[in-house]
């Protein structure tokens, strides 16, 4: 194995191992989102988008400067994607002389690349759709992660009887979390028609597509170090054919793309003749001369246009949040964000659809959407609270987001960061509907917003919202023993999406009173009510409790010798 | 205690009272030459523990050597010990200890958390007062692989649930709960507190919690009900915060509705005194035989330490 496969072994390693730490809670998780840093696309396009320059994107500006040094080293070496792609062309690629010439695909990275930043010139982002690392990213940690999370459990469920028999308790009680995301079929479809793309060409994606890519190939026209082919050779065309990306010149072998080559020094250790060495001396004429894929200045312009008219038709969309006339009244009625999300549109300008926060998040809550909230917010992370509570002590999905697009605050004000309020559909209540003890919605509540009353012709307490205490958690939803569509449900009206400020001072002025201390009442609320007890209902004196006795029982102020049914004294 | 056992202590019970209603004399607790069908102990909750569990005749009585033991507290909620929503960390320490001074061969402290798992073992203190016994046996089981189906043939209503398999395979089981109000079934104690043995507890709420509790608790009975009323939580429970009454009380007894019945006619809820028999699945063990809540008709013993 060469240099540059120990590398991307090594950088696969730590990707993977990355994502590991951030979907376990055993190691701090907050630079999980390290290589999303690096990747250029993502860095100018949020930037642009949410007009912000985004200084925890310095790791991607690092790698742009090495690029003029380099080459596109980041795709040859570091970049997941170009990794993955790398193997699946092991299996699926085709010879040379069977691949296809589709060589006048070449600036087509350059256009998606400039229909992104049309797009975000009005405050669109794009970018989860072709940012390499956003995409790679997303397949790992929804695809990939889940299935060996699967695979595990099931091996671990096949060896119990093996654990029982040795009786180590740390295997007799390994708990292995079943994740469970919407929407991966499609990313699933995507990577096949990706990895399918190796029977046209090896590594389609880093060649035509990928705008990250673009970014480096516009630094990477004339790098420092360089392939440079020596008089030795004797034009066999080995390298030609071995080139993953396509860059050496069938014609002229002494002539290479820059732009395309990414440095994997796969030509340099195949030549027979040894006549291929990668150095920074100085390229004779005839090398010096740059083989431009860079596309025409009205292919451009058509590309901008294409992304500021994309851009425009989501802006004018029903589901558009931007602006004052798009404060989300149409937006889907359970869409639920994360805790201190910024404001919708600003979130979506931001948030790069990586999946980080779904894969970080301890309960499984966070899942992708589809058209929820319109082709905007395709992937964005929303609350799912019938999948998982929202842990009111954590705050997992800020800590790995790249791009801050769910904002970090202190633990004090994590639990003013309210998304949402519970609403009980009462017809489908065991206590409101079916007058069954329950009251789970009020056992779980970690903010005692759950009321819980007497009601006329009900032998049982009912639960009511006290919604300024409600803070969203959904541990209600979650919990509510109806099946499927529960009968406790939360909706996002007062959710606090506060780009700045304090949410716990801003949450009071708006007169929400979210504590977990507060003690409920001392007495049962309703309680005067029921000194007068309704036809057919058993008047009680505390949730629970019966103040009639049961049929076949005596009254409680009869003697107290007296025995049970069917008990002799 | 099988039938004729029952009714020999059901004897007991009725000639002491009518003893006790002659005015002659108390009686005394060394009348009965047993250990008493409940013991009371007032006092600091670990040495309470200990003492209650040796006026039942020690744990050996219940623990004999090798065995596996699982003690079921209540440590569900995100709560510390003084908010009274999860079983108080020294009543669990002490038992743990116990049970290792009998011999058992593994004890551990299990519950299905409502709450995050890390924060319920963090917050209630219980992992780290135990850790000093065993670093191994506080776990929170709520991963359903660890469950197993179990068909449940005295049931009226739920025919089959999901037990974690160490409580299946354990030979003791000891409830261990904190005494607290329940919103839907008015008290949470030894009975109600199995629920967090089981994977679905959705089903009994919608088949009727009072029935499905008691149908719950024939397959998992516990050999001895320690409940903790060191802190009762008073109102708003399970959950809380509520008003935290200090009672510096522990009760056991072998029989979990006994246990269960005379922690409700102890305490006060909501400000008021309650017989068991108000309480719907104590009134349903006792009808089905399961226990006895008619604890006027126990020895119960109580002492202060």
């Amino acid at each position: 194995m060469g240099f540059q496969r120990w590398v991307q072994t090594f950088c696969m390693i730590i990707f993977l191992g990355l994502l590991l730490i951030a979907s376990g809670d055993l190691i701090d998780s907050s630079s999980a989102d390290f290589f999303l840093r690096l990747d250029p696309s993502i860095a100018l396009i949020t930037a642009i988008s949410s007009r912000h320059i985004l200084i925890w994107m310095i790791p991607a500006a690092v790698i742009v400067i090495l690029t003029v040094f380099l080459g596109r080293f980041f795709c040859g070496h570091i970049c997941p994607m170009g990794t993955t792609l790398d193997v699946a062309d092991k299996v699926l690629a085709v010879p040379y002389k069977k691949q296809k010439k589709v060589g006048y695909l070449r600036g087509l990275k350059y256009l998606v690349l400039i229909v992104l930043v049309g797009a975000s010139l009005f405050g669109v982002s794009f970018i989860f759709m072709a940012s390499p690392l956003s995409l790679i990213t997303r397949f790992y940690g929804l695809i990939m992660l889940p299935a060996v999370h699967y695979l595990t459990g099931s091996a671990h469920q096949l060896l119990f009887p093996l654990w029982e028999q040795l009786d180590i308790n740390s295997l007799l009680f390994l708990q292995i979390r079943s994740l469970r995301y919407s929407t991966q079929f499609f990313v699933l479809l995507f990577f096949a028609g990706l990895f399918g793309l190796s029977r046209v060409t090896p590594r389609f994606w880093c060649r035509y597509i990928c705008p990250a890519g673009a970014l480096f190939a516009l630094f990477s026209r004339k790098p420092l170090v360089h392939r440079v082919v020596s008089d030795k050779c004797n034009d066999c065309g080995k390298c030609v054919r071995a080139c993953s990306m396509g860059a050496i010149d069938e014609e002229n072998v002494f002539q290479t793309c820059f732009e395309d080559c990414v440095v994997c020094l796969t030509c340099e250790k195949i030549c027979p003749e040894a006549a291929i060495t990668f150095s920074w001396e100085r390229r004779t004429p005839a090398q010096n001369q740059i083989i431009s894929t860079l596309p025409t200045r009205r292919q451009f312009i058509v590309a901008g246009v294409a992304g500021t008219s994309t851009a425009l038709a989501s802006l004018t969309g029903l589901n558009s949040s931007v602006g004052k006339a798009g404060q989300g009244q149409v937006a889907s009625p359970m869409l639920i964000r994360p805790p201190a999300t910024l404001p919708e549109f600003d979130f979506l300008a931001r948030c790069i659809r990586c999946g980080e926060c779904m894969v970080a998040c301890p309960t499984n809550t966070l899942q992708p959407i589809w058209f929820d909230a319109g082709v905007m917010g395709l992937f964005s992370p929303a609350i799912k609270p019938r999948r998982g509570f929202c842990n009111p002590d954590c705050h997992r999905c800020a800590e790995v987001c790249p791009t801050e697009s769910i904002r970090v605050i202190s633990k004090k004000e994590r639990l003013w960061a309210k998304t949402g309020t519970a609403v009980i559909h009462r017809q489908k209540c065991l206590a409101w509907e079916h007058n069954q003890k329950c009251m789970v919605c009020d056992e779980v509540c970690p903010f005692g917003a759950i009321e819980f009353t007497s009601e006329k012709g009900l032998s049982v307490t009912v639960p009511k919202v006290k919604e300024e205490k409600c803070s969203g958690c959904g541990y209600c939803e979650y919990h509510c023993p109806v099946q499927n569509q529960s009968a406790i449900v939360v909706t996002p009206m007062n959710a606090l999406r506060l780009s700045q400020g304090s949410f716990k001072v801003i949450g009071k002025q708006r007169g929400l009173k979210i504590s977990r201390e507060e003690k409920g009442p001392a007495t049962y609320p309703g309680s005067e009510k029921m000194n007068d007890p309704a036809p057919g209902f058993d008047s009680s004196t505390a949730p629970g409790f019966d103040s009639s006795s049961a049929p076949g029982f005596d009254q409680e102020n009869e003697e107290k010798t007296s025995a049970a049914p069917g008990f002799s004294e | 205690m099988d039938r004729r056992e029952f009714i020999k202590t059901q004897a007991k019970g009725a000639l002491m009272l009518s003893v006790g209603a002659s005015g002659l004399f108390l009686p005394e607790p060394g009348l009965a030459s047993t250990e008493p069908d409940i013991a009371k102990v007032k006092g600091a909750p670990a040495a309470a523990t200990r003492a209650a569990v040796e006026l039942l005749g020690g744990m050996r009585k219940f623990v004999k050597p090798g065995n596996r033991v699982v003690i079921k507290p209540n440590m569900s909620f995100n709560r510390t010990p003084e908010q009274a929503s999860n079983t108080h960390p020294d009543v669990i320490r002490e038992l743990a200890i116990m049970c290792k001074e009998a011999q058992a061969d593994k004890v551990f402290i299990l519950d299905h958390t409502l709450a995050s798992a890390k924060m319920c073992l963090l917050r209630s203190g219980i992992e780290e007062a135990c850790r000093s016994v065993d670093p191994n046996m506080v776990y929170a089981i709520n991963d359903s692989n660890l469950y197993r189906d179990l068909p449940i043939p005295q049931a009226v209503s739920l025919n089959e649930t999901q037990i974690m398999k160490e409580v299946l395979k354990a030979d003791v089981l000891i409830a261990a709960p904190v005494a607290k109000s329940h919103s839907a079934t008015g008290v949470s104690l030894s009975m109600k507190g199995m629920m967090g043995l089981i994977w679905d507890r959705w089903t009994l709420h919608r088949q009727g919690l009072d029935e499905t509790i008691v149908d719950m608790c024939t397959v998992l009975k516990a050999d001895l009900a320690v409940i903790d009323g060191s802190r009762v939580l008073s109102t708003n429970g399970p959950n809380g915060p509520g008003k935290v009454l200090k009672e510096n009380t522990i009760i056991a007894s072998r029989d979990m509705v006994a246990a269960d019945a005379c922690a409700i006619e102890s305490f006060t809820w909501y400000g008021k005194k309650f017989k068991a028999k108000q309480v719907g699945h104590i009134r349903e063990a006792h009808r089905r035989k399961f226990g006895r809540m008619d604890i006027d008709n126990l020895t119960i013993k109580t002492i202060t330490v």
